[in-house]
């Protein structure tokens, strides 16, 4: 190879390594929100919902806005469990379905603004929130009052 | 066939080491070029100057939604303002996932930004430059000086949103720290609150009372600030008010047919502020509607000019005839359209018997002989918001504090004065085809210099020989 052939060569790979190098700046995705409980509506018996010693069923039309349950967001918690209404946790709602296992959630305090209420499975290490609209004529149902968005 | 291989292997070699050299030296540095139109991605000169007065460490704590674009956002923007000052700490917090500390810090809605300096705190609403900026600026001052606006005369209310009023005015005041207070002089007893930092008279639409003229004067005699903006359009006369001072207001109509914005002469576009006052600093052309001229009393030391129109301008001191042409009884140009006025003087007073102290009082003024340029229809045209919020600093002696980069990004008008269309021209059809034509014949020339200089060792080529040579080039 002749020498400018060469000179062009390692040029040539040295603008590709500084080209590598540069940040691509894309700006990063949210995940998709996480699914807490996945079914129609129609495939569960029955939805309760439990806080102390008060407990309801939830109507059909009820049911309807909390299955399938949507979290806006998942995140491991950085704080005690107590700052986020979870220790003990306000409330209690399970999903019975028709020939299967049974599936609870805890449901906690509201978030900073009161938009959102986190919700947590028995046991797990993730928290999420759940739109405070969603659940708020649910624990409404065992005298649980979620506060008026901010 | 071995050598070759042999060179082939030493070019890859080669390569390979060069691309290793080069992502190893593009890791350990992070040199960055900002090529937008108005340096987006960089922090304003005002931004800049206000952090090198950031000597203690400083904490910016961004409330959003983790690794969303908006924390991505403010990310970068927290970044540039470190890279500047290592005083400062950032960190954003997904107020969701830390409720504590939100609470902690009263946070009750997404974008908040808290700022933390020397035992103080402030919260700012969003977390762009203008607004961390101005949250600053108010931690560095400690306090929020009190601004008064004279109402009572027709002046433009702060609380209009219409392109004749104050709003963003009274926007760009609280940006900078300063507490804008209307207060009105023509009703009862006339006296300037001790609370107010500078007064401003914006514009009034009708002749100030004697009375109000006495209170301001006795506030100016006592080191008072003050900033007149009028025009002869209002038929104030503001003169006892400015003349003590070194200044005077002429009237008339400025026109100037240089200088001007598309085909109305009497829109300015002012481009010579030769002032070394703080008031012109990082301005470089206004665009003030209507302006009238003023007169100044430059022997008196104290007094500067801020900004004045071009050669070609002139006062018409009748703009109601009709004729915008120059005729007889017109002033010419070029006409000053703002001054301002400094002047410091030794007061000696008796504070008991036997006790006198002295003190320095200084009073300052700046007058422009316009009243529409800041309002909403035109503060954010060529210079005029950094003109203003140059001003009111300078007032009240924030000089080197000043926030004026709230504008969004948004269209970069250029002012095609006739001036500036006959550069355009010259450099268009003249300049730039001259200089190529330039270059083609002074190649010609040494192409056939070369071609007549005898090469050593050649023998000169017969004229059909270079004839020819001539013809295949």
């Amino acid at each position: 190879m002749s020498r400018p052939g060469r000179l062009r060569l390692v040029m040539a790979a040295g603008l590709a390594a500084l080209a590598s190098s540069c940040g691509s700046g894309s700006t990063p995705a949210l995940p998709p929100p996480p699914v807490l409980v996945a079914g129609r509506p129609a495939q569960f018996d029955a939805v309760c919902v439990s806080a102390g010693d008060r407990q309801a069923r939830l109507s059909p039309a009820l049911v309807n806005g909390v299955a399938p349950l949507v979290a806006a967001k998942e995140f491991r918690p950085p704080e005690p469990l107590a700052e986020y209404g979870l220790a003990p946790a306000r409330a209690r709602l399970t999903y019975r379905p028709a020939g299967g296992a049974p599936t609870s959630l805890l449901v906690g305090g509201p978030t900073f603004d009161d938009h959102f209420i986190y919700v947590m499975h028995p046991g797990g290490q993730a928290l999420y929130t759940v739109a405070a609209g969603q659940l708020d004529p649910v624990l409404a149902l065992v005298g649980v009052v979620v506060p008026a968005p901010k | 066939m071995r050598r070759s291989r042999r060179r082939l292997f030493l070019a890859a070699a080669l390569a390979g080491t060069a691309l290793i050299i080069g992502n190893v030296a593009a890791y350990a540095h992070n040199p960055q070029l900002d090529l937008s139109a108005e340096s987006s991605f960089s922090l304003s000169a005002q931004t800049t100057t206000l952090l090198t007065r950031v000597d203690h460490p400083l904490a910016i704590i961004a409330f959003l939604t983790a690794g969303g674009p908006e924390a991505a956002d403010a990310s970068y923007l927290l970044a540039r303002y470190q890279e500047l000052n290592h005083y400062i700490h950032w960190s954003v917090v997904d107020p969701d996932a830390n409720p504590g500390e939100a609470r902690r810090y009263g946070i009750s809605a997404y974008s908040t930004v808290v700022l933390s300096y020397q035992g103080r705190r402030v919260t700012s609403p969003d977390v762009q430059e203008g607004d961390i900026s101005t949250a600053i600026l108010r931690l560095l001052r400690g306090r929020t000086e009190t601004v008064c606006v004279l109402t009572g005369n027709g002046e433009p209310s702060l609380s209009d949103s219409g392109p004749n009023g104050l709003s963003d005015l009274s926007v760009l005041l609280s940006q900078n720290a300063f507490a804008p207070r209307t207060i009105d002089l023509t009703l009862g007893v006339a006296a300037v609150p001790p609370a107010c930092a500078a007064v401003l008279e914006l514009g009034p639409q009708q002749s100030l009372p004697a009375t109000e003229v006495a209170a301001l004067e006795s506030y100016l005699r006592g080191g008072g600030r003050l900033m007149v903006l009028t025009s002869s359009l209002s038929g104030t006369d503001p003169n006892p008010l400015l003349s003590p001072w070194g200044i005077g207001f002429v009237g008339g109509l400025v026109l100037d047919p240089a200088r001007s914005e598309g085909v109305d002469w009497s829109d300015v576009v002012v481009q010579d502020l030769p002032s070394l006052n703080p008031v012109d600093q990082g301005v470089s052309s206004l665009q003030f509607p209507a302006p009238s001229g003023l007169l100044v009393n430059t022997a008196q030391g104290s007094v500067s000019v801020l900004a004045s129109t071009s050669p070609q301008s002139y006062i018409d001191p009748n703009p109601q005839s009709g004729s915008v042409a120059f005729g007889p009884g017109d002033v010419p140009g070029p006409v000053v359209v703002a001054a301002a006025a400094d002047v410091s003087r030794v007061v000696t007073s008796t504070a008991g018997p036997g006790i006198t102290s002295t003190h320095v009082e200084r009073t300052r003024l700046v007058v422009v002989g316009c009243d529409t340029w800041m309002t909403n229809g035109f503060l954010d045209n060529l210079g005029n918001r950094r003109f203003f919020a140059n001003a009111v600093a300078w007032l009240t002696d924030q000089d080197s504090l000043v926030v004026a980069t709230s504008q969004p990004p948004g269209n970069r008008p250029l002012p095609l004065t006739p001036a500036l269309q006959f550069e355009l021209l010259g450099i268009t059809v003249f300049a730039v085809p001259g200089a190529l034509i330039s270059l083609a014949l002074l190649r010609a020339a040494v192409v056939r210099r070369q071609e007549k200089e005898p090469v050593p060792g050649r023998t000169r080529p017969s004229p059909n020989r270079r004839r020819r040579r001539r013809r295949r080039r």
